[in-house]
């Protein structure tokens, strides 16, 4: 088959870090090709380079068999090559169809012609069988449109090559479905697509080929139909990786944290994020919160650590009702917190490594004696951390903590939150930005925790997290509780089903919630098997 | 005699080498390439003020600039004079300086402390004046006045910040021209007027005799310089305030809500009174400088007075700077001051020869400016060594990591 693009021996050479260590990849004409590897193997350089956002050190890219040189992603887009960042780079005021158009404005004298660039857009819309509401705003519509929105702008641009940087990440499993056939679509009208994901499964689904990346080199490239989930994982870690941990049954123990009718009100819309929601997390115990991002849960999370006030309501965590007690108390009084956002709330990154490892402790003795900090505990608190966890940096715990990867950021903020021992461990997106070694790594601590008594409530956008940690589920759609349930009683897809807010149960916080789905829902539930 | 000679050269060529590997090390510190930034920053500011004058005027410009480069030394009393008249100067700067410097480090732009030193000069000034019951205590209770003036002045911005998320360098710099024309107002009010204010050249009293600062034994050393040993207390409370901010859990927490306010609040350092404290405590300290200024002997024993004119006194931007030059360090701040006071003692001697005096704050204004840039050029030194390296042998291009990386920099 054709080879539509080729990058032959590609180096990128950062300060200190060989990024591409000449790579050679191939990109066939009608094909999905998946890139695969840890984070900081390159996958991210690699792209970045074919989009023109960096220059190769060294290494050529070849379109068709002829030499280009790639300086701007405006080049790129001349070649025909498109990219769906991880995060959308989308105009939140402006209108869909304004999106699309951006940058590439039909017009005639400087007048714009929106007419034209409508029908030329519902075209496209039909033929590749995405829908989208074109006079909706961004900020107005689902994660999902707004990703279908990045499609149409590549397609818009007549793309034929199209980068999906971890495009599944945000999404509930039926809107995977979805993305995948898609995808598929997309190649049979003659693009080519490169498929950047950490999902093993997904790229077994819909991909042709898989090229694997390892610190900056390739190790490999397979046909999919020819490997396995287990043979990629070892191509990709270099060893064996265990997918699903060995747990043993949970031993529950008392309530350490207990949450009544909790409210929270978001300042901008001034909506109930949070709409009155009661749960318990006992000791010894997994509980995950699961839903699709935005239906509340970062809010319960940091009214739970006390990053926001709740309007109503009331946390009780290990008897002391913290409602509205300092984050210090909080800190001080059982909780450990694994924030959503790392770089905004869990890092100092211009400090050192060893003054984040004791954000949370400084104030403490032995790290501090009359009000003056003690470096020495302080750094044999870092080296141990650093030792267990494999925190991996340039210089130690001299290191600044921004020189860090996100991988090693991340373990750094979970090695510090383990070890303050708490009874309680609320943690949001564990995982998130973490290859498959790092999140079996966490996912083991994590159960490791729960086996040593401490309660621990996970929020979790991602369902294969949700599914292989937790001993108990509660689904949050639209900031109420829909689903308790034990995890081992729930499918991913039932679970897909809470997660859209197509069922939804009544859930008491003391038991097990059982269907009894309201008469609206029944209707729609019997519109669609009509339909 | 020839073992001994051999003996000596190698324990020279040890100590060489050991000096070779301690200046290595150093040479990659943050504070000695901030420190080799400073310095390269007053270069370039030296050279552009001397080339300036060359060009303004040709013909008086070796004295102006041999002047210039004299700064205090020009002083008619002697050299030595000039230096106690340079440390005299010196001191409220200091104290303005550190107040700048302090808010830096903890995230906060305190442009405000003018009309702090001022509030806090005029609380000194009231208590100098007025209080005489007071005795010997007199001085440090106008002392701990001014102090606690400067820090009402410096909480309110820092109030503004925290609970109401407004900027603290627009109410700081309003609180500037609040403050002196409060501080003006009441000084011509009735009830003041006739006690504070001398009719006849529009400037306070001096202070009272047991309001003022001791001369010390800086009279024997510079006699009539002015110096007092306030200077002293200005290089105490340096050292104080970077006791504070780098060995302290208080001042962690301050630092750590200037790096990444989120991060302190998570963490669990109650960031709004981290913020306000960290204002207050800044004015403080101006406020501290303006309390020190006026209750000081000044020569010949005449006191200090307070000029009451609708101006923002300089002295509280003249902070920003020496704060800048030291990239924030408390003990810098003390050094940069004395180099702005040294090149601010040149203007006088200057103008005497047909310079303007502004031509000393081009040359600062100039050094500020490079100051964050020439930073950028030290942390860089080892790329532009290898670039020129590269440019005079013209090498044909060899792939070394080291050309890989600095492409890569490039990038």
């Amino acid at each position: 088959m054709q080879k539509i693009i080729e990058m032959r021996n590609i180096s990128k050479q950062f300060p200190g870090i060989l990024a591409n260590d000449h790579v050679n990849f191939d990109l066939r004409k009608g094909e999905i090709h998946a890139l695969l590897g840890e984070n900081g193997a390159g996958k991210s350089t690699l792209m970045s380079i074919l989009f023109g956002i960096y220059l190769p050190t060294e290494g050529e890219i070849l379109k068709n068999g002829e030499l280009i040189n790639i300086h701007s992603p405006n080049d790129a887009n001349n070649y025909g090559i498109g990219m769906v960042h991880q995060h959308f780079k989308l105009v939140e005021i402006f209108t869909i169809l304004d999106n699309i158009i951006m940058g590439v404005e039909p017009n005639k004298n400087g007048f714009l012609e929106r007419k034209r660039a409508r029908k030329e857009i519902e075209d496209l819309c039909k033929q590749y069988d995405l829908w989208v509401d074109l006079d909706a705003k961004i900020q107005d519509v689902s994660v999902n449109m707004q990703q279908r929105t990045e499609i149409l702008k590549m397609l818009y641009r007549h793309n034929e090559i199209l980068i999906f940087d971890e495009p599944t990440a945000v999404l509930t499993p039926q809107e995977i479905t979805q993305l995948m056939a898609t995808m598929k679509n997309l190649t049979k009208e003659g693009k080519s697509i490169i498929f950047i994901t950490h999902k093993l499964d997904e790229i077994m689904e819909v991909c042709d080929r898989v090229t694997v990346l390892r610190r900056g080199k390739v190790i490999g490239t397979i046909n999919t139909k020819d490997t396995t989930k287990v043979d990629l994982s070892r191509m990709m870690v270099g060893r064996d990786v265990v997918f699903d941990i060995e747990k043993k049954p949970a031993n529950v123990g008392d309530v350490i944290l207990e949450v009544n009718n909790l409210t929270v009100v978001s300042e901008r819309t001034k909506k109930n994020v949070v709409d009155n929601v009661s749960f318990r997390v006992r000791a010894g115990e997994i509980v995950c919160i699961a839903g699709v991002d935005g239906n509340g849960q970062s809010e319960l999370g940091q009214a739970i650590s006390g990053l926001i006030k709740a309007h109503s309501g009331q946390i009780i965590l290990n008897g002391n009702d913290v409602t509205h007690k300092s984050i210090r108390f909080r800190n001080d009084n059982g909780m450990s917190h694994i924030p959503e956002d790392r770089h905004k709330h869990g890092l100092i990154l211009a400090d050192n490594v060893a003054n984040n490892l004791a954000l949370k402790k400084y104030h403490l003795n032995p790290f501090q004696k009359h009000g003056i900090i003690n470096q020495k505990p302080i750094n044999e608190l870092a080296k141990k951390l650093i030792d267990n966890f494999d925190i991996r940096s340039g210089e130690g715990l001299k290191s600044r903590m921004g020189a860090l990867s996100g991988g090693n950021q991340q373990k750094a903020i979970i090695a510090r939150e383990i070890d303050k021992n708490s009874p309680f461990l609320l943690s949001i997106q564990t995982v998130r930005g973490l290859d498959v070694g790092a999140v079996e790594f966490s996912h083991r601590r994590i159960i490791h925790e729960r086996d040593e008594g401490k309660a621990i409530l996970l929020i979790s956008f991602e369902l294969d997290e949700v599914m292989s940690v937790s001993d108990r589920i509660l689904v949050m759609y639209e900031g109420k509780i829909v689903k308790n349930v034990m995890a081992t009683d729930i499918d991913v897809e039932e679970l897909g089903l809470y997660m859209a807010g197509v069922k939804k149960d009544i859930v008491y916080p003391n038991q097990l919630s059982k269907p009894n789905l309201t008469a609206e829902i029944k209707e729609e539930e019997n519109e669609r098997k009509q339909a | 005699m020839k073992e001994n000679k051999r003996s000596f050269s190698d324990v020279f060529k040890q100590s060489l080498n050991n000096f070779k590997i301690y200046w290595n090390k150093t040479k990659q510190t943050e504070g000695f390439q901030a420190f080799m930034g400073a310095l390269l920053a007053i270069g370039i500011g030296l050279l552009a003020g001397i080339i300036l004058m060359i060009i303004i005027n040709p013909s008086q410009s070796p004295i102006g600039i041999t002047r210039l480069l004299k700064g205090m030394f020009n002083h008619p009393r002697g050299a030595w004079i000039g230096i106690g008249q340079m440390l005299y100067r010196a001191t409220p700067i200091i104290f303005t300086g550190l107040a700048v410097a302090f808010a830096f480090k903890t995230g906060l732009f305190n442009i405000g402390a003018s009309g702090q030193y001022t509030v806090g000069l005029f609380a000194a000034c009231l208590i100098g004046i007025l209080d005489d019951s007071l005795g010997s205590f007199q001085w440090i209770v106008a002392v701990l006045a001014g102090m606690t003036a400067g820090f009402l002045w410096g909480a309110i911005p820092g109030l503004f910040k925290a609970k109401f998320n407004v900027h603290e360098v627009i109410t700081s710099i309003m609180f500037n021209y609040i403050g002196m024309y409060l501080v003006n107002g009441l000084i011509n009010s009735s009830f003041l007027k006739s006690k504070v204010l001398n009719g006849n050249t529009n400037r306070t009293w001096a202070v009272d005799q047991n309001a003022r600062t001791s001369y010390g034994f800086f009279n024997d050393i510079f006699p009539n310089s002015g110096l007092d040993i306030s200077i002293l207390i200005a290089i105490a409370t340096a050292i104080i305030i970077y006791f504070v901010l780098n060995k302290t859990v208080f001042g962690r927490e301050l630092k750590s809500v200037g790096l990444n306010r989120d991060a302190a609040k998570y963490a669990g350092v109650n960031e709004k009174r981290s913020i306000i404290l960290s204002m207050a405590i800044s004015g403080m300290l101006a406020g501290l400088g303006g309390a020190l200024f006026i209750l000081g002997p000044s020569v010949y024993n005449f006191g200090n007075v307070y000029a009451v004119e609708n101006e923002i006194l300089g002295v509280g931007f003249d902070g920003i700077p020496v704060a800048l030059l030291a990239s924030s360090n408390p003990i810098g701040v003390i050094f940069s001051t004395f180099f702005i006071s040294y090149i601010r003692l040149a203007s006088g001697p200057m103008q005497s020869v047909g310079f303007v005096a502004e031509i000393v704050d081009i040359i600062i204004a100039i050094i500020i400016y490079f100051s964050a840039f020439a930073l950028i050029i030290t942390q860089n030194l080892g790329k532009i060594r290898v670039f020129f390296h590269k440019y005079k042998k013209k090498k044909p291009k060899t792939k070394t990591i080291d050309d890989l990386e600095i492409k890569a920099g490039e990038n």
